[in-house]
């Protein structure tokens, strides 16, 4: 028994028969189709060596393998949504062979068929807004307050003012960012708020104001964009830039929604 | 202006969001690793418990509208104001108090400006 070729088995995400796309899996390996009744997992195996829980939570720390994996994992989920509905599971999930992951799908059959039945036809799109840092007051206008009589008394009006400003052009983002939201939601069949992203990963400009996700229909998906470019002009003045990306499979519509 | 990419997770060019890749790191990794469906496989991993991820890719926010004031905070991120808030405490009385007395002071040392 060689362990350098024991295998574990890794799954992508639940999908209909006949959905099975042609990209390959982690390592360029192929995907390999689970079914029961009805249900197909997406799978490939992977190398025991790499992925079993002593080794899994190091390679997890290392963002090159990460990024390797969650590319991987992210491509084959991409490839699937574009031909039908599909069940994104979250990165590494594994199973011991493929006779575990059909036991899986025999267990978890009504809660996953549920799952893509509500997603039908839909797709994720992200919205992320970008303030521009131009669009501070420019330190070069600052006057020098010792040229006056009473320096401090010169320094401390300019710091109101400043600080002024500063209250009104955030209640006028946040306004913005509401009305945003708003529109967009009038197109979409649900959304979330995500977090900001982190800079080191994005590579994003000027600061994240705001991140969201919507679940898009698909025959809505036209209205959306277009909304999403009139929304992008209107924020332009401001030195807001609005960022939209996708499709995405519906990663962050997955869970139940709330009763 | 925009940096609208439609379809952008297919092709290549992704919008401003400066990556080089189909689809932008960030996108993905808030998607694989924080959303979909949660299944309990033969191998446990908890991904919270991954140090790289709690503490490089998640902001360790209450809420995500906290998240959202600290995206904005960078409008007050002028130093010389915080730096002086945190010294002084935050009453702008005390401070304006402080300001008087060293102006009081500067203008005993310099008679000069007074006969201005």
């Amino acid at each position: 028994v060689s362990t350098a070729t024991a295998t574990l088995t890794y799954v992508y995400g639940i999908t209909r028969s006949g959905n099975v796309p042609a990209t390959p899996g982690i390592d360029g390996v192929p995907l390999v189709a689970i079914e029961h009744d009805g249900l197909v997992a997406l799978t490939s195996p992977v190398p025991q060596a790499e992925f079993a829980e002593d080794r899994l939570k190091d390679h997890l720390e290392d963002l090159a393998w990460l990024e390797k994996t969650a590319r991987a994992h992210h491509e084959v989920i991409a490839t699937a949504v574009a031909q039908g509905e599909v069940v994104p599971m979250r990165l590494c999930t594994l199973f011991a062979d493929d006779g575990r992951v059909a036991e899986m799908l025999a267990r978890e059959h009504a809660r996953l068929a549920e799952t893509l039945e509500r997603l039908i036809g839909c797709e994720e799109w992200g919205v992320k807004v970008l303030a521009e840092p131009t669009a501070q007051p420019a330190p070069a206008d600052t006057p020098d307050d010792t040229a006056t009589d009473r320096p401090g008394h010169a320094f401390f009006a300019r710091k109101r003012q400043q600080a002024e400003a500063r209250r009104k052009t955030t209640a006028s983002i946040e306004q913005a960012l509401a009305d945003t939201d708003a529109t967009l939601r009038r197109h979409a069949r649900a959304s979330v708020r995500l977090r900001p992203q982190q800079r080191s990963l994005s590579g994003h400009r000027g600061e994240m104001v705001s991140n969201a996700a919507y679940l898009v229909e698909r025959s809505r998906t036209d209205a959306f964009i277009r909304t999403a470019h009139e929304l992008a002009e209107a924020l332009a003045p401001s030195g807001l830039t609005l960022d939209l990306t996708g499709p995405f499979a519906p990663y962050n519509f997955t869970a139940e929604p709330d009763a | 202006v925009s940096s609208l990419s439609p379809r952008g997770d297919y092709s290549p060019s992704s919008g401003s969001s400066g990556s080089g890749g189909a689809s932008n790191l960030a996108d993905v990794l808030e998607r694989v690793l924080d959303k979909g469906v949660v299944i309990a496989g033969d191998i446990q991993v908890n991904l919270l418990d991954i140090e790289l991820l709690t503490i490089k890719l998640r902001l360790v926010v209450a809420s995500v509208d906290t998240a959202r004031r600290m995206g904005i905070s960078w409008w007050e991120n002028d130093p010389m104001l915080a730096g002086e808030s945190r010294e002084n405490g935050d009453d702008p009385r005390a401070l304006s108090r402080r300001v008087a007395e060293l102006e009081r002071q500067l203008e005993e040392r310099t008679p000069e400006r007074e006969e201005r």
